[in-house]
């Protein structure tokens, strides 16, 4: 099929064909029955993509979108309002500064301590060769998420710590379940913990980290986010491929 | 008629009642593309909600003098490239198992000729499948095309023009006979 015969067909398709293109096509067409084909089959194409219904996204995705939305939207509003209180109650008390310093001195000399505490390094299992430890800043813990289905259950929570985001699992099932945990892309996965033995496995795809588990145990995920703001994940958990529970697990508050 | 300059306005103000208004406008077509795109409903409605958070901490940024449309869509667009891009890296057959069961079985058993499409549309690179999908599914021009995803329009075009006789290959593979 030569190029001039492709562009005037796809022209017809798109409906950018001069009256004269469109006739040029159609002479051409009455005497190419394989090229008549084509088109037929080309058209259809339009015709069947056309015909597909509206797949409705899932009832309750405005509703977790707005969650996120009004999490962040309270964090930022009450972010200010805490600096406001901040220079309220040290601008006032200038002459109190030496005692400011000495003060300052000690939190630093305790930061330090937390620190190199910290540094000091313990190995977690399932993920040999990585440390981890916090570095003693404020921690923000939500809520947990429960689930309850045939044969499992379980909860879920984030705590947030400086740059260290911990997700803590708890989980119990008399079969196989697979837990998903889908997460933004700014935040990245460092490794997990299974508190007790047993069958269990890890891995990632993606920003999902995906957990067979199967009995009862304990598990923490460790991630890192370097961006100022905390990120919600979404828990979903499958029995034999069917997704029996889904929710937003929120970041944790102050 | 809902005034999308006002709506935006109030939401880029901090009213959430207006956001929630943005989303329930453009909820339904940013996930269809997305659905459409990486061809799994789950997926889709994570790049949903990716989406929408983006739009809401990124409408300080937006720019009036340009469709308000095609910049909702340029960011699902590419939610939908790089995450069809990741998992095309990194997908493995457990997970295509997994995907599978989730995708279809509850939603839309039965609806032979999606699956149908939906299987074609997955046969083909994903760039051509951009075009496919919002010239198709959103009946947008070259030019609207184009802008969303970055493209001059004769990229457009070709893009189409392949990306329809691929579609109309990946279709008659598959059984359809027109």
């Amino acid at each position: 099929m030569d190029e001039r015969l492709t562009d005037l067909m796809n022209g017809e398709l798109d409906g950018t064909n001069s009256a004269e293109q469109s006739r040029e096509l159609r002479s051409r067409l009455a005497s190419d029955p394989d090229a008549r084909r084509h088109f037929e089959q080309l058209e259809s194409v339009g015709r069947v993509l056309a015909e597909a219904d509206e797949v409705p996204p899932p009832e309750s995705l405005r509703e977790a979108i707005m969650q996120v939305v009004e999490e962040r939207e309270s964090r930022r509003l009450r972010a200010p309002g805490l600096l406001a209180r901040a220079r309220e109650f040290f601008e006032p008390r200038r002459s109190l500064r030496p005692a400011f310093a000495f003060a300052g001195g000690v939190a630093v000399g305790l930061c330090l301590f937390v620190v190199l505490s910290a540094a000091l390094p313990h190995a977690v299992p399932g993920d040999a060769g990585r440390l981890y430890g916090t570095m003693g800043g404020r921690c923000y813990i939500d809520d947990e998420v429960r689930f309850e289905v045939t044969g499992a259950s379980g909860t879920a929570g984030i705590r947030y710590c400086a740059e260290s985001v911990t997700v803590g699992l708890s989980l119990e099932s008399d079969s196989e379940v697979l837990v998903v945990l889908s997460y933004d892309e700014e935040l990245d996965y460092d490794g997990f913990r299974a508190f007790q033995p047993g069958d269990h496995a890890m891995r990632v795809v993606g920003h999902r980290a995906e957990l067979t588990h199967s009995g009862t145990r304990d598990y923490d995920l460790y991630f890192t986010d370097d961006t100022e703001s905390r990120h919600p994940m979404r828990l979903s958990v499958f029995e034999s491929g069917r997704r029996v529970f889904e929710s937003t697990v929120p970041p944790g508050r102050e | 008629m809902v005034d999308e300059a006002r709506l935006i306005e109030r939401a880029r103000d901090g009213d959430n009642r207006a956001f929630e208004t943005i989303i329930e406008l453009y909820e339904r077509p940013v996930f269809n593309a997305a659905y459409r795109i990486v061809a799994n409903y789950e997926d889709a409605a994570d790049i949903t909600q990716t989406v929408f958070l983006k739009v809401h901490q990124k409408l300080g940024s937006y720019k009036p003098q340009y469709k308000f449309f095609s910049w909702v869509y340029r960011i699902a667009v590419n939610e939908a490239i790089n995450f069809s891009k990741r998992r095309g890296r990194e997908r493995s057959l457990a997970e295509v198992e997994v995907a599978d069961e989730s995708d279809g079985v509850d939603r839309l058993a039965g609806i032979a000729r999606d699956d149908l499409i939906q299987g074609a549309l997955r046969a083909i690179k994903i760039d051509y499948r951009v075009v496919v999908v919002l010239k198709y599914f959103l009946e947008m021009s070259y030019r609207e095309i184009g802008e969303i995803v970055g493209i001059p329009e004769k990229t457009v075009k070709s893009r189409l023009f392949t990306g329809r006789e691929l579609l109309r290959r990946a279709l008659v593979q598959r059984g359809y006979s027109g």
